[in-house]
């Protein structure tokens, strides 16, 4: 009998044992996981901040002084910018660890080395656009002791120095679940987040949009529905004397019927552009969940992204002095991708605002003398050329001028985290860029994001600026991703440049279009001069806003920037609530942020009534008609989440999209190759007799505007009764558009969902179903005798999901407020009820630089 | 009637796991339970005495670290993530070391002692 008990607990210890020492499956390995003393446990005991800390850290030139304000918000005060620097790194490594690692892992093409082969498609996109290398020869271009060289280094020292002492109760909980550990950082980890930014706002592949629909419809009419000049002009270079939008309304070329050899082209090229897209489109969340659908990411329309930001004269704001506010928005995620940060080096430098963890700038903030914001411009920056291969299947050589020369082969392979190469890749390119196979054959891409730039630099520099004009200059040299920079100065000055680089291309200098990469002629012929970008200072309307919009109008300076622009609903928002105040409050700004109210609803609404009124007189307006007309007419216009009215609004939108795109629908499926921008179908809706609205499946009758939207309305009555019931008064907005905020890895748990927030399409605060994008910081700043600042994010700065720091803003964001930004000029200045902790570094004997 | 013997024996050992567990690390639970069986391997109770005690040392290093942090708040969240829920996770995490332990004094109880060599 003690035998068989020996066996049995023999066995049973084993087992126990192995589930303690070895992951199992996604099981991490049982006994370090659940420790009490150093596994999850711990991360309840590393959740706060010690009160008061003193370390050392090697590399300090003198102590570094960090006091963490009530919003655990480091003030940083060194006597260096490589100590402050140093500092940063290592707050930075202490509160986001894992997400540093995530990002740099993105870039790298390295994710399946965590989390293992559901990631392979991240990092096999991650490769193939060779951000690693790109992100390499920035770092290689800049001169060795150069400064912001050794801020860099310093500040990955900083990083290097926290993980070196942590301890075991210190690790990151999504590291526990991995069963993984940290490993070190590089100082060129910077530079892959910087072009890792510069991929998630500069990249794009509307030429193979515009090529798919070139085959459906015709060239003259895929123009009209990628236009290169927007159709409503409100651009972020006033125009003098324009108190509202151009209606640049034109009337669009008919669609052609393609044959069937158009229609396989054009399925070929969407395909292609699907694959192409998925490189920026796939979020980090997706590393460890399904795969999302790429054939939504074309076909769902206009993105519900934008960043907006604006500034006001001080003869336009109620205390004299000049405003500026700002929102950037991107993937919404905890952690956050900010993270607030005061650095101070008496004499040198004094900035508060927004960090990117592994970096050790603030690309959007204030300082004593001025502040900035900035949100994308667009401009076309990436191009693709079709190459002549000698070999289609396996090439090595391609052609250029007659010429063969050798493409640059690179082998890559992906790991598991047990070391296992899982997959290989031999990637191609040319002197361009990458080459991708397509369907349609072998396309090479260039993009200014892989070309030598120091925006790292650029920031640094901008951080200490004086004023407007100053930090103009120290922006002149940033090329990626370009940017709408929005400056505001404490001498009243308000300004505003969309500071990047703008290829100057062959022929008619389109971009657009995919070019014969046969001839070297057809590569980029230089830049646009600073003097032709988009700008303006101290405009006399008194005000400057920028939200994406096609930064200038082309009736006031030709040239290509881009094409297929967001709508300017956001612009004309802003421009309009602006033009109506002439006292602008710094509460006024806030509001602004949130507000309910989209440029876009009359354009609907008035179409809308003019079907009413065509079918009220040929006798087909109905009684459900009418009580679908009257519950828009009762509804006040504001996307609120108590609201009813929207979901009827959003449906007939949708509705409209679905009826007038028809001939975007390749035979045999149901979803469009793209979605023109809203602004395109709002083009249409001033054209009642277009052949656009005909449908094409109703052979017998040639249906017009006026229809078309009946049509639809009809249908966003009877779905939206279906999903939300038959009793309009039960219906809430905020049950059908809620935010998700998730966590980097999808974690559950780890995210926070079903955020009711005042957003629809074309508000300042767009969203659409998918709820994953919106404003992740925002903030304004009064640019009085002491600069005052007010600012908030969707998330916290600590990592740790424990942590009370974690996700402590999301109300407050989700509510539209702001909270004060404390910003102390010593670090005794903040009293101890604004104090939460204190941490002081000193250097290591005789470890000074 | 409570053996007090027994008690202090129990107790001597959760003791034992907890400070070996803070110092050493989760993979002591096995020493210290072969051990406190070797001495007390006449007992027949001495498996699920040894489960019980780990479970407590654990259940204890829990209770510490709660003082100095949101211990619900990791089980609340790990649990989710791991898509287990936290009372399970609770109950996994003293249920290992008592597995580990109990395991670990079965084997060393029907290990052959001098007395029957």
């Amino acid at each position: 009998m003690r035998i068989v008990t020996s066996l049995i607990s023999a066995i049973a210890l084993a087992g126990v044992l192995h589930v303690g020492a070895r992951a199992v499956g996604p099981v991490p390995p049982l006994g370090a996981f659940l420790d009490p003393v150093s596994g999850i446990w711990a991360a309840a005991r590393v959740a706060e901040l010690p009160a008061e800390q003193t370390l050392t850290m090697p590399g300090l030139s003198a102590p570094v002084e960090i006091t963490y304000d009530d919003r655990g918000v480091p003030h940083i005060f060194g006597a260096s910018e490589p100590d402050v620097a140093r500092a940063l790194g290592w707050v930075h490594a202490r509160d986001r660890l894992f997400q540093m690692e995530m990002i740099q892992r993105a870039v790298a093409g390295t994710i399946t080395e965590l989390v293992g082969e559901r990631a392979l498609s991240l990092d096999r996109n991650a490769r193939k656009l060779a951000l690693a290398q790109a992100a390499q020869t920035k770092w290689d271009a800049i001169p060795a002791g150069s400064e912001v060289r050794l801020a860099v280094e310093a500040y990955m020292e900083g990083v290097n120095a926290y993980i070196d002492a942590m301890s075991a109760a210190d690790l990151p909980l999504e590291y526990r679940l991995l069963g993984r550990t940290p490993r070190r950082f590089r100082p060129v980890d910077t530079y892959y987040l910087l072009i890792r930014m510069s991929q998630t706002l500069s990249y794009q592949e509307s030429e193979l949009r515009f090529h798919a629909l070139e085959q459906l419809v015709g060239r003259e009419a895929a123009s009209a529905l990628i236009p290169v000049d927007a159709p409503i002009q409100e651009p972020i270079e006033p125009v003098p004397g324009r108190t509202q939008a151009r209606l640049a309304f034109r009337r669009m070329p008919a669609p052609r019927a393609p044959d069937a050899t158009q229609v396989a082209e054009a399925r070929r090229i969407r395909d292609a552009a699907i694959a192409i897209a998925a490189a920026t489109a796939m979020p980090l969340g997706t590393a460890s969940g399904p795969a999302p659908d790429l054939t939504d990411l074309l076909t769902r329309g206009e993105a519900a992204v934008g960043s907006n930001n604006w500034a006001v004269s001080p003869a336009r704001s109620a205390s004299g002095h000049a405003l500026l506010a700002g929102d950037p928005h991107l993937e919404l995620t905890l952690p956050s991708i900010w993270y607030e940060a005061h650095l101070v080096v008496p004499g040198k430098m004094d900035v508060y605002g927004v960090s990117f963890p592994m970096s050790p700038i603030i690309p959007i903030g204030f300082n004593r003398d001025m502040a900035w914001t900035m949100t994308n411009t667009g401009n076309d920056v990436v191009d693709y050329y079709r190459e002549v291969v000698d070999d289609s299947l396996r090439p090595r050589r391609y052609q250029v001028d007659g010429a063969w020369r050798d493409l640059v082969v690179r082998e890559e392979r992906y790991y598991d985290p047990s070391g296992k190469v899982i997959a290989r890749d031999t990637l191609l390119a040319t002197h361009r860029g990458p080459l991708f196979p397509t369907a349609t054959g072998w396309l090479s891409q260039r993009w200014t994001a892989r070309e030598v730039s120091d925006e790292g630099d650029n920031f640094r520099r901008g951080m200490t600026a004086t004023g407007v004009a100053d930090f103009s200059a120290q922006m002149e040299s940033f090329r990626t991703p370009a940017q709408n920079m929005l400056t505001a100065d404490r001498a009243g000055n308000i300004g505003i440049r969309s500071t990047g680089r703008y290829p100057i291309r062959p022929g008619d200098g389109r971009g657009d279009v995919i070019f014969d990469g046969s001839r070297s002629a057809n590569d980029w012929l230089g830049d646009r001069p600073l003097a032709w970008y988009p700008q303006t200072r101290n405009p006399a309307q008194g005000y400057i806003a920028s939200a994406n919009q096609q930064p200038m109008d082309p009736t006031a300076r030709a040239g290509y920037q881009g094409s297929d622009w967001p709508s300017p609903w956001r612009a004309m928002r802003i421009n309009n609530l602006l033009r109506a105040n002439t006292a602008v409050t710094v509460d006024d700004m806030r509001r602004f942020h949130t507000d309910p109210r989209s440029e876009l609803t009359p354009f609907i609404l008035t179409a809308l009534g003019d079907a009413r009124a065509a079918a009220e007189s040929s006798g087909t307006w109905t009684a459900d008609d009418e009580s679908a007309w009257a519950h828009l007419q009762q509804w006040d216009g504001a996307f609120t989440p108590s609201s009813s009215g929207p979901l009827l609004f959003d449906a007939l939108l949708q509705a409209m999209s679905r009826h007038v795109w028809d001939e975007l629908v390749l035979p045999g499926e149901t979803r469009r190759v793209m979605t023109p921008s809203q602004m395109v179908l709002v083009q249409l809706l001033a054209d009642p007799s277009s052949a656009w609205w005909d449908d094409r499946t109703t052979t017998d009758v040639v249906e017009t505007r006026d229809v078309i939207v009946l049509r639809a309305l009809r249908d966003a009555w009877t779905g939206t009764r279906n999903r939300w019931g038959n009793d309009p008064s039960a219906w809430r907005w905020g049950n059908a558009r809620v935010i998700r905020v998730h966590h980097l890895l999808g974690l559950p748990g780890f995210g926070r969902d079903s955020l009711e927030v005042q957003s629809g399409p074309g508000t300042l605060s767009p969203s659409d179903n998918g709820g994953t994008h919106g404003a992740s910081w925002r903030f304004v700043v009064e640019l009085g005798p002491e600069v005052r600042g007010w600012g908030t994010y969707p998330g916290g700065q600590s990592g740790n999901p424990v942590s009370s720091r974690y996700a402590d803003r999301v109300e407050t964001w989700r509510a539209g407020e702001l909270t004060p930004l404390h910003t102390p000029r010593t670090a005794s200045d903040l009293g101890p009820a604004e104090t939460r902790a204190t941490l002081r570094m000193i250097p290591t004997t005789g470890g000074t630089n | 009637m409570v053996n007090i013997g027994r008690l202090v024996w129990f107790v001597t050992l959760s003791l034992a796991v907890a400070l070996a567990t803070w110092g050493f690390g989760w993979w002591s639970i096995v020493v210290c339970a072969a051990a406190w069986t070797w001495i007390r391997r006449s007992d027949a109770a001495a498996p699920l005495m040894a489960a019980a005690a780990a479970a407590l040392a654990w259940g204890g290093l829990l209770v510490v670290q709660s003082l100095s942090g949101p211990v619900g708040r990791v089980a609340d969240v790990v649990g989710e993530a791991m898509q287990v829920g936290a009372i399970p996770l609770l109950i996994l995490t003293l249920a290992f070391p008592a597995l580990i332990a109990g395991a670990t004094a079965g084997l060393v109880r029907g290990l052959p002692s001098r007395d029957h060599g």
